[in-house]
C-alpha cells in the first residue's frame, strides 16, 4: 500500500469510529499531566483512582456513539466488528475491576507509583487496537505497545529483586517474540504483497505457499510466546509472579484476550490447504501446553506460581480448540478466552487481597483454614478454582464442554483424550486448595482488610462466574453471531 | 412417548425448597437451623410424594410433570426435567433418604461444629440429586452429576472421621476424573446427533433415535462406561469407595451409599443400555463378569475387615456388582432385579450406616473387636439390627430376596453355568452378612461395661424403624414397586428389542 494514499485517504470523520480508544487515550494524556503538576498526597491517590474510573466509563458509553457494526476505516487498516466491540468492551471492565486493587495494593505496600495508572490506559489502549485490526503494522505496533508497557508494569517495585528479574526476562523474551512477529510478517508480505491477514490467507497459490506457510507459523510462534505456550513460556511464570498482583491479573485476563484476538481473527482464513499445517502446529503445542503446564502447577509451592502455570494450562485449551478449524470450534475458544478472563481474574484478585496483609507470604501450606479468617473471600477464593477446574454450573464448565464440542465436531479424538488428562492433572492441585481452604485448622491468623470497591470488584466477577455459567446463552448467542459473521466474511472472499 | 406437562413445576419447585431452606439457614441464627433443615427436607419428600398424583399408573412410560426450557438453543441444551416410572420411584427415594439423614443428624452427637454448613450441604445435595434423576437432557444430567460431588467432598472432609482428607480428596479425584469421560461422550454423542439430523442436541428421547454404527457405540459405552464404573463403583474402580463412607459422618455415608451409588446404576440402565443397545448387546457378558467378579471380590473383601463402616461400604460394593450383572443380562427379569435391588440397597445400606453410626454414638470405635457383642443389652436395637441384616442377606421376605431370586431367574435364561454363578456369589454375600451378625450378638464380653447403654429411641427409632418397614415392604409385596417402574423397564427392552444369546 502506498503511504501517501494511506495519509491522503485519512480523513478527521473517521475517528468517530475510534470514540471508546480516544477517550482512553485523553484519559492517559489527563493523568500524565495531573501526575506532572500534582504534589504526592492522600487526594492525588483518591483522585487518580475516581479520574482512571471516569475516563472508562465514558470509553463504554461511547460504544454507544457511532452504531455501526461492520466497517473498515482509514483504508481498511482498521476495522470495527463485533468481536472487536465486544472484547474491548470486555477489556475495560476488567480494568475497571482491576483499578480498586491497584490502589488499595500499592497503598498498604507504601511505595505509591501514579505512572500505573497512565500505563495501564496506554497497554488498555494496546489491547483495544489490537483487537480490532487485520492489518499487520497495526497488530505490530499494538503488540508493542500492549508488551512495553507489561514489561514496565512488572518492574513496578523497583526495589525488589524479583520484580527488576522477572521484568528483565520478560522483556528480553518478549522482544525476540517481536523479532519473531515481524519476520513472520515480512514473509507474509513477501508472499502477498499485501499487509492485510485477510488478503494474506485468501492469496494462496502453489508459488507462494511455502512462504505464506512459514510466515503463519512464524507469527504464531510470536504470538505463542505472547500468550505462554509451552515450549515458549519461561517468562511468564517468572513475570507473573514479579508483578504485582493486581498486574498480572490484568496481565492474564485483560492481556490474554487482547493477544488471543488476532489468532481467532485468523482462523476463519485458514482455508483447506494451509489446514494441514495450522493443525499440526497449534494441536502439537496445545498438546504440550496442556500436560506440561498442569504438571508443573501440580508441583508449585507458591500459590500466585501455581496460578501463572495454570494460566498457561488455560493457553492450552483454548489453543486445542483452535485447531478445529470450524465454526463450532471458533466459537468454543472465543467463549474460554472470555471466561477464562473473568475467573482468572478473579483468582488473582482474591490473592492480591490476601497478600495485603504482613503475615501472607503466598505459600500453599498458610492457605489452611482460610475459610475461618475470611468467608467471603475464601468462598469466592473457592468458586474461582472450581470454575478454573471446570465444575459446573460455573463459567468454566461451559467453556470446557464447548471445547469437548469443537474438537468432537471435527473428529479430533485425541486432543480430547489429552484435554481430559490435563484436567486430570489440575484436579490435584485445584482441589487441594479448597480442602486446604475449608477443611484443616487454621494455620495463620489474620484479617484481611479491603475496602468496599473490592468488594464490589470480586463479588461482581462471582457473579459473572455463576450466573453466565448457569444462564451462558447471554454470552453464547452474541459469540455464536459473532464467529458465524466471521466465518461468513472469511468464505466472502 | 409422551410428554404430559400436568403438575409441571413440581419438580422444579422441590429442587428449589431445599435452595430456599439454605438460603434462610444462612441468614438466621443458628439456633433455627436443625429444625429449618428438617422442615425444608420434610417439606421436600413430601412435595415428591405429591408427585405421584400426577401420575397415569396405566401408561408410566411417558414423560410426566415435564418442563422445558431452552438454555441454548443452538446446541439442543435444555432444562428438561419430568420422571416416567424409573425416575420417579428414584425421585422420591432420593429426598425420602436426604430427609432421613437429616433427620437423623438432628440428634448425631458428632456433629457438634458447623452446623449450618453441615446442614447446607445435606440440602444441597438434595436438590442435586433430585435434578440427576429426573433429568432428560444429557448435559443437564451431568450438571447435577457433577454438582452431587461438591457438598460430598465438604461432608466427608469437614465432619468425618480421622482420614477425612485423605478421602475426600480421592473422592473427589477419582469421580471428577471419570466424569470427564462422561461429558466428552454427550459431546461427541451431541456432535453426532448434528452429523446425521444436521442439528445439535442433548435432548435423551431425541438421541435413542440416532443410528450409530456399532464401533461408535462401543466407543461412547466405553466412555460412559468409564464415568460409571467408578461411581457405581466395579471393581476395578472400588478403592475411593471404602475411604470415603468409612471416613464420612453417617448421615453422609447413608446418602453416599443409598442414592450416590445408585447415581451410577441409574444411569448405566438408562444411558449405556438406552443409548447403546448394540454395543450393550456386544458387550452384556463381559459387563456381567465384572459384575460378578465385584460380588465375589468385594464379599471376601467385606469378610475380612475390621472396620465396620469400611465393613459396610465393601458390602455395598457387592451388592452393586449385583445390580450390574442382573442388569445387563438384558431381560425383562434382569431389569427388574436390577431396579428393585437398587431400591432395596438403598434402604439397608442406609440401615446398616446408621446401625453402625449409632453404635459409634455409644462407643465411640467402629473396631469389630471393640463392638463385638455390644448390641445385646440394647433390646430394641438389636431387634432392629437383626432384622436389617437378614433383609439385606436375602432371605426371604427381606429386602434383598427379589433382586437376588430374579437375578437368577434371568441368568437361567442365558444358561445354567451363568445362574450358578450368580447362585455361588450370592450365597458369599450371605456369609458376610452372617460374620456381621455374629459379630454383634454372640462374641465379645458377656457382662460389665455395656449395660449402661441407652437403647434407641426417639426419633433415631422412628428412622430405623421406617427404614425396616420399607425394607419388609419390599421383600413381602415386591409388586408395590414393580407397578411403577415395569413399564419404562419394558419400553428400555422395547429398545433393545429381542435378544436371546
Amino acid at each position: 500500500m502506498d503511504i501517501r494514499l494511506l495519509l491522503g485517504s485519512t480523513n478527521l470523520y473517521e475517528f468517530k469510529y475510534l470514540m471508546p480508544e480516544l477517550s482512553v487515550f485523553f484519559g492517559a494524556f489527563v493523568l500524565f499531566l495531573l501526575d506532572i503538576v500534582m504534589k504526592s498526597s492522600e487526594t492525588k491517590k483518591r483522585i487518580f483512582l475516581w479520574i482512571s474510573i471516569i475516563f472508562l466509563a465514558v470509553s463504554i458509553f461511547s460504544f454507544s456513539y457511532s452504531r455501526v457494526y461492520f466497517k473498515d476505516v482509514f483504508s481498511g487498516t482498521y476495522t470495527i466488528d463485533t468481536l472487536g466491540m465486544f472484547s474491548k468492551i470486555f477489556e475495560i471492565v476488567l480494568t475497571l475491576l482491576v483499578l480498586p486493587f491497584l490502589h488499595t495494593y500499592m497503598n498498604r505496600k507504601n511505595t505509591f507509583y501514579y505512572e500505573v495508572y497512565y500505563i495501564t490506559f496506554l497497554s488498555l489502549l494496546g489491547m483495544m487496537t489490537l483487537s480490532s485490526s487485520y492489518n499487520l503494522i497495526v497488530i505490530y505496533v499494538s503488540l508493542e505497545m500492549v508488551s512495553i508497557s507489561f514489561y514496565i508494569m512488572t518492574a513496578l517495585f523497583r526495589g525488589s529483586f524479583i520484580s527488576k528479574e522477572g521484568a528483565y526476562k520478560y522483556l528480553i523474551i518478549g522482544g525476540i517474540s517481536i523479532i519473531i512477529a515481524l519476520y513472520g510478517a515480512a514473509f507474509m508480505y513477501a508472499a502477498s504483497k499485501s499487509l492485510d491477514i485477510r488478503a494474506i490467507m485468501s492469496s494462496y497459490n502453489n508459488t507462494n505457499a511455502v512462504y505464506l506457510i512459514v510466515g503463519m507459523i512464524l507469527f504464531l510462534l510470536a504470538f505463542a510466546i505472547k500468550i505462554g505456550i509451552i515450549p515458549f513460556h519461561f517468562w511468564l511464570p517468572d513475570a507473573y509472579t514479579a508483578a504485582p498482583t493486581p498486574i498480572t491479573g490484568f496481565m492474564a485476563s485483560a492481556g490474554k484476550l487482547a493477544f488471543f484476538i488476532p489468532l481467532l481473527r485468523l482462523m476463519p482464513y485458514v482455508n483447506q490447504h494451509l489446514y494441514s499445517s495450522w493443525m499440526i502446529s497449534v494441536s502439537i503445542l496445545a498438546a504440550v501446553t496442556m500436560i506440561i503446564g498442569n504438571a508443573l502447577a501440580l508441583v508449585q509451592s507458591d500459590i500466585k506460581r501455581l496460578l501463572a502455570y495454570s494460566s498457561i494450562a488455560h493457553s492450552g485449551y483454548i489453543l486445542s480448540v483452535l485447531s478445529s478449524n470450524s465454526s463450532m470450534g471458533l466459537k468454543a475458544a472465543i467463549y474460554f478466552v472470555f471466561v477464562y478472563s473473568i475467573m482468572g481474574l478473579g483468582a488473582f484478585l482474591v490473592l492480591s487481597v490476601l497478600e495485603q496483609s504482613e503475615v501472607w507470604d503466598n505459600q500453599i501450606k498458610n492457605i489452611g483454614g482460610l475459610y475461618r479468617n475470611t468467608g467471603f473471600l475464601s468462598i469466592s477464593f473457592a468458586m474461582f478454582l472450581f470454575a478454573l477446574l471446570g465444575i459446573p454450573p460455573t463459567v468454566g464448565f461451559v467453556g470446557k464442554a464447548l471445547v469437548f464440542l469443537g474438537l468432537a465436531i471435527k473428529d479430533i479424538y485425541w486432543l480430547g483424550f489429552v484435554l481430559i488428562l490435563a484436567t486430570a492433572i489440575s484436579t490435584g492441585y485445584y482441589v487441594r486448595l479448597v480442602v486446604l481452604m475449608f477443611m484443616k485448622d487454621v494455620e495463620i491468623h489474620f484479617r484481611p482488610k479491603y475496602d468496599i470497591l473490592e468488594n464490589v470488584s470480586i463479588g461482581l466477577l462471582v457473579m459473572f462466574t455463576f450466573l453466565l455459567g448457569m444462564f451462558p446463552f447471554v454470552l453464547w448467542n452474541g459469540i455464536s453471531n459473532i464467529s458465524e459473521f466471521l466465518f461468513k466474511i472469511a468464505n466472502l472472499r | 412417548m409422551e410428554y404430559v406437562t400436568k403438575g409441571a413445576g413440581l419438580i422444579s419447585f422441590s429442587m428449589l425448597v431445599p435452595i430456599i431452606t439454605t438460603l434462610l439457614i444462612a441468614f438466621l441464627p443458628e439456633r433455627f437451623t436443625k429444625a429449618l433443615a428438617f422442615i425444608g427436607s420434610l417439606a421436600t419428600f413430601l412435595i415428591s410424594l405429591y408427585t405421584l398424583k400426577f401420575l397415569d399408573f396405566s401408561n408410566l412410560s411417558n414423560i410426566y410433570l415435564y418442563e422445558n426450557y431452552p438454555i441454548i438453543r443452538e446446541l439442543g441444551i435444555s432444562y428438561s426435567v419430568g420422571v416416567d416410572g424409573l425416575s420417579e420411584i428414584f425421585y422420591i427415594l432420593s429426598t425420602f433418604i436426604s430427609f432421613l439423614a437429616i433427620a437423623w443428624s438432628v440428634k448425631d452427637i458428632q456433629i457438634k461444629s458447623r452446623l449450618k454448613e453441615y446442614y447446607a450441604m445435606f440440602l444441597l445435595t438434595t436438590t442435586f440429586l433430585i435434578g440427576v434423576f429426573t433429568a432428560w437432557d444429557l448435559v443437564l444430567f451431568y450438571v447435577f452429576y457433577e454438582l452431587t460431588l461438591v457438598p460430598m467432598i465438604f461432608v466427608i472432609g469437614v465432619w468425618g472421621y480421622k482420614l477425612r482428607l485423605y478421602s475426600a480428596y480421592k473422592f473427589f479425584i477419582y469421580i471428577f476424573i471419570s466424569s470427564l469421560f462422561l461429558l466428552f461422550g454427550i459431546m461427541i454423542l451431541s456432535a453426532d446427533s448434528f452429523k446425521q439430523t444436521g442439528h445439535f442436541s442433548a435432548f435423551y428421547p431425541s438421541l435413542i433415535t440416532l443410528h450409530l454404527p456399532l464401533n461408535e457405540q462401543i466407543f461412547l459405552f466405553v466412555l460412559f462406561f468409564i464415568a460409571f464404573a467408578v461411581k457405581t463403583p466395579l471393581v476395578p474402580f472400588h478403592t475411593w469407595l471404602p475411604d470415603a463412607h468409612g471416613e464420612a459422618p453417617t448421615a453422609g455415608s447413608v446418602v453416599l451409599a443409598a442414592i450416590l451409588l445408585k447415581m451410577g446404576s441409574y444411569a448405566f440402565l438408562r444411558f449405556n443400555i438406552g443409548l447403546f443397545p448394540e454395543a450393550a448387546k456386544h458387550l452384556w457378558l463381559i459387563m456381567v463378569v465384572i459384575g460378578i467378579v465385584t460380588i465375589i471380590y468385594a464379599s471376601w473383601m467385606t469378610i475380612a475387615q475390621n472396620n465396620v463402616k469400611r465393613f459396610v461400604a465393601y458390602s455395598s460394593v457387592s451388592h452393586m456388582g449385583f445390580i450390574v450383572a442382573a442388569m445387563f443380562m438384558l431381560n425383562f427379569q434382569g431389569f427388574r432385579a436390577s431396579t428393585i435391588e437398587m431400591i432395596a440397597h438403598g434402604f439397608s445400606s442406609a440401615a446398616l450406616f446408621m446401625i453402625a453410626g449409632f453404635i459409634y454414638n455409644r462407643l465411640h470405635s467402629f473396631n469389630t473387636k471393640t463392638i463385638a457383642g455390644s448390641v445385646r443389652y440394647m433390646p430394641v436395637f438389636s431387634i432392629i439390627v437383626a432384622l436389617t441384616g437378614f433383609s439385606a442377606m436375602g432371605l426371604p421376605a427381606g429386602s434383598s430376596f427379589w433382586g437376588k431370586f430374579l437375578t437368577i431367574l434371568s441368568a437361567r435364561e442365558h444358561s445354567l453355568t451363568l445362574a450358578l454363578l450368580v447362585m455361588v456369589s450370592a450365597f458369599f454375600s450371605a456369609i458376610y452378612m452372617l460374620y456381621f451378625l455374629r459379630n454383634l450378638f454372640l462374641e465379645g464380653k458377656t457382662e460389665g461395661s455395656f449395660l449402661i447403654f441407652t437403647d434407641i429411641r426417639g426419633i433415631k427409632l422412628t428412622v430405623m424403624l421406617s427404614l425396616v418397614v420399607l425394607m419388609f415392604t419390599i421383600g413381602l409385596f415386591p409388586s408395590l414397586f414393580f407397578g411403577i417402574f415395569d413399564a419404562s423397564l419394558l419400553k428400555l427392552l422395547n429398545i433393545i428389542g429381542i435378544f436371546k444369546r
